[in-house]
């Protein structure tokens, strides 16, 4: 298990849950926009100094913190 | 130059009817289509920052429909959002559009659910049907298992139009609550059981037992499952994913996203100022020259006699003020049709998330980047789309910097006054003058991240928009509007700002025509006061400081009021003027005019800004904002004047030579100051411990 910003560029993963760390609201947002268990992922892009994030989700692109990213466990 | 910040419309209607859907899902492209409205739409997420009612006729009934922000869910976590939210709330017997996207269904649908929950009257308008989505969709079968209507519209065109109208005249009935929500709660109240699950802070009561926080996810995948059966039901899903474009290989290229967009922005700014805006003006300016300008002072000389108030009036006021910025007027427009080509493109969100990297280190998110290029077309309205922002700080800051950034009625100004004294090199003036105030907005945001303003909680989600190709039919109605709203500022505001300063200026405190009897006019009273303070940075001639003053209210009118004092009306005499001892406003060196414009551009915000700003941020940010920027104005022009007038003095080098040696020195204390705070002090005395 490892978390979304370790993630491989290309390669498809699935979340299996949350850390801790993240507030009720970045949660919230998080499970609004269909980031949920089981869900499949695939990172796309990162930015120059590795400070966000691009991935595939539910068929669109959602760019992330990588700070956020970090509370997204995948494997 | 401003967009309608807000349109009420108080007039009599028969039903409300709002406009709910995610963000850059065409709501405000359906409400300017059925209203006839002209509001701002753009291919980014929270164009729409409040709500915006409009009546319309339909089949004789008056609706108002009320189009609000983009929210993903009843949930908000950024400003913009919370206003939908809360007039949703507010609102609970109206009818609802809500407004999905066909390419991006599952996710849009997960706020239907939501709206359903809450028991809302819900009409499921899919938009964006028409050019080969990538959801193909029984809709018959969805409206029949949602149990509302569900109606095929194409925002763009009229397609579903007539239908949707239709159903807005049905009456409110509430639409049932979806099975799976009743099941998660067992309570009458479904939705306000279902918030207290999400961890709403609206719902949660004081001394009630909070649920794990698990449930929050509980709920997401109870929606989440349902569509998921939706989809296996009724949609057929082509493998593409929306807004996923092979540009984006080398439009987010690790190492060539940043380069290119500072191409894109130079080729913006090269166009603008420098080849085709340029010679749109010279073209416009040869034209007013000729016609407009003589005639009215012809006319006004035969009628009214050569010495008169009113045609001096007529001259100084209106032919020299007016038209030193009507020339203007195709570089303003050009601006303002580049940015919103820029917003349509769906380029802004890559280059927010190329961003991230530095704003995010001030406390500031990628996102700011939109209000920070809007702030170069005007900064009134990019000011309000720091609501974007998810952290009350970095709200803060996104707009107090927006107030630095170049704005299109400060470039008249570096146009007309550096041309003169720059020559050809002005290229590199206006752009140093451009970066000047980035750097300034940055620097800013960085010291009050680091001392009063940290950011607590800025998170940094964005969704990722397609790429678009923007058509030359939209682009000329952009620019049209432009030219519109333009004429309507210079004939409104910049003229009766133009009399107000005329009028100070020719007439003495006991109101007596100055050229007549030969008394101190109000504003060489005023001007004289102030004037001293600005003698440090090069120009203390009253002229100038008194424009000054006048620019609190539009910056235009530093340029306006000057074409005035000095009596001319096209730039390049204006320019000469300048140089010229005996005129009323004069720069004695290139050191002086180039202090001159780096004040005009840092030193406050314009009038309609900082009541926007003060509405945005609050009283007391407001003001330490203004004083902020009036500092850092005086302190810039200081030193851009002292290096300047060294190079004119010492040579470029040795200035050079001083400057080095000077920051070294600095950063040298501060090296040491951050050494000794690291090893927890100097070890004389446990004071930093």
């Amino acid at each position: 298990m490892q978390n979304l910003s370790e993630a491989k560029i290309g390669k498809t993963y699935s979340i299996v849950g949350f850390d801790d760390f993240l507030s009720v609201k970045v949660l919230r947002r998080l499970c609004d926009l269909g980031l949920t268990k089981g869900q499949k992922v695939t990172v796309t892009h990162r930015s120059l100094l590795k400070k966000a994030i691009l991935f595939e989700i539910r068929g669109y692109m959602l760019s992330l913190k990588t700070l956020l990213a970090k509370g997204v466990l995948v494997e | 130059m401003k967009r309608k910040i807000s349109s009420s419309n108080c007039s009599f209607f028969d039903k409300e009817v709002l406009l709910v859907g995610n963000p850059n899902t065409g709501k405000t492209t359906l409400f300017n289509k059925l209203t006839g409205a002209n509001e701002h739409v753009g291919n980014w997420h929270g164009v729409t920052v409040e709500e915006k009612g409009k009546t319309f006729d339909c089949f004789g009934q008056k609706i108002r429909l009320v189009d609000l922000p983009g929210i993903y869910s009843l949930s908000a976590l950024s400003y913009e959002e919370q206003v939908a939210i809360d007039y949703i709330r507010a609102h609970p017997k109206t009818k609802i559009i809500n407004i999905c996207d066909i390419n991006n269904l599952q996710r849009n649908l997960a706020l239907t659910l939501g709206l359903l929950e809450m028991g809302a009257d819900v009409i499921l308008a899919v938009n964006k049907t028409s050019k080969n989505p990538i959801n193909k969709v029984d809709f018959l079968g969805l409206e029949k298992q949602l149990k509302i209507p569900v109606v095929e519209i194409e925002a763009n065109k009229t397609q579903g139009l007539e239908k949707l109208k239709e159903l807005v005249l049905l009456p409110f009935s509430p639409s049932p609550v979806p099975e799976y929500a009743k099941k998660l709660t067992n309570q009458t109240d479904v939705f306000s059981a279902i918030k207290v699950l999400e961890h709403d802070e609206n719902f949660l009561q004081k001394n009630a037992p909070l649920p794990p926080k698990s449930t929050i996810e509980l709920v997401a995948n109870a929606r989440y499952n349902y569509i998921s059966f939706l989809q296996k039901k009724f949609f057929t899903s082509s493998q593409k994913v929306y807004g996923k474009s092979k540009l984006d290989k080398i439009l987010l290229n690790r190492f060539l996203a940043f380069p290119i967009f500072l191409l894109v922005l130079a080729g913006i700014f090269y166009l603008t100022f420098f080849s085709l805006g340029k010679w749109l003006s010279d073209g416009l300016n040869f034209l007013l020259d000729i016609s407009f300008g003589n005639w009215i002072e012809k006319f006004c000389f035969s009628v009214f006699g050569q010495n008169s108030w009113i045609t001096h009036l007529f001259c100084d006021a209106i032919i020299d003020g007016v038209s030193s910025v009507l020339t203007f007027l195709p570089q303003v427009a050009l601006l303002f049709g580049f940015l919103s080509i820029l917003e349509d493109s769906g380029y802004l969100s890559r280059v927010a998330f190329a961003s991230e990297d530095i704003f995010g280190k001030i406390g500031l998110s990628g996102k700011s980047i939109y209000t920070l290029l809007m702030g170069f077309g005007c900064s009134t309205t990019a000011i309000l789309t720091a609501r974007n922002m998810e952290d009350k700080n970095s709200k803060i800051k996104t707009a107090l910097a927006t107030t630095f950034i170049s704005c299109s009625a400060k470039f008249p100004i570096y146009v007309v006054i550096g041309g003169a004294f720059f020559g050809a090199n002005n290229v590199f003036v206006i752009m140093f003058l451009y970066l000047l105030g980035l750097a300034a907005a940055i620097l800013m945001c960085a010291m009050l991240e680091k001392t009063v303003l940290k950011s607590k909680e800025q998170s940094f989600i964005l969704e990722f928009p397609p790429y678009r190709m923007v058509g030359a039919k939209r682009t000329i109605k952009v620019l049209w509007e432009n030219v519109k709203q333009f004429l309507i500022r210079v004939g409104s505001l910049l003229l009766s700002m133009n009399v107000i300063v005329w009028v100070l200026s020719n007439f003495s405190f006991d109101f007596s025509f100055v050229l007549e009897s030969g008394k101190m006019s109000m504003l060489e009273g005023f001007g004289k006061v102030l004037a001293p303070i600005f003698v440090p940075l090069g120009f203390g001639s009253y002229g100038a400081a008194s424009a000054l003053i006048a620019g609190f209210v539009a910056k235009e009118v530093i340029l306006t009021s000057i074409a005035m004092f000095n009596n001319l009306s096209d730039s390049q005499s204006i320019g000469n003027s300048l140089k010229d001892p005996s005129s009323m406003v004069f720069f004695p060196s290139p050191a002086s005019a180039l202090s001159f414009l780096v004040f005009s551009l840092l030193y406050c915000p314009c009038l309609s800004s900082a009541v926007v700003l003060r509405k945005e941020v609050g009283k007391k940010w407001c003001f330490v904002g203004i004083v902020v920027q009036f500092v850092v104005a005086y302190l810039m022009a200081l030193l851009v004047f002292n290096v300047m007038r060294g190079v004119e003095m010492f040579g470029f080098w040795a200035t050079v030579g001083v400057i080095a040696a000077f920051a070294t020195i600095v950063f040298a204390l501060f090296k040491v100051i951050s050494v000794f705070k690291k090893k927890n002090g100097c070890g004389n005395c446990r004071g930093c411990k």
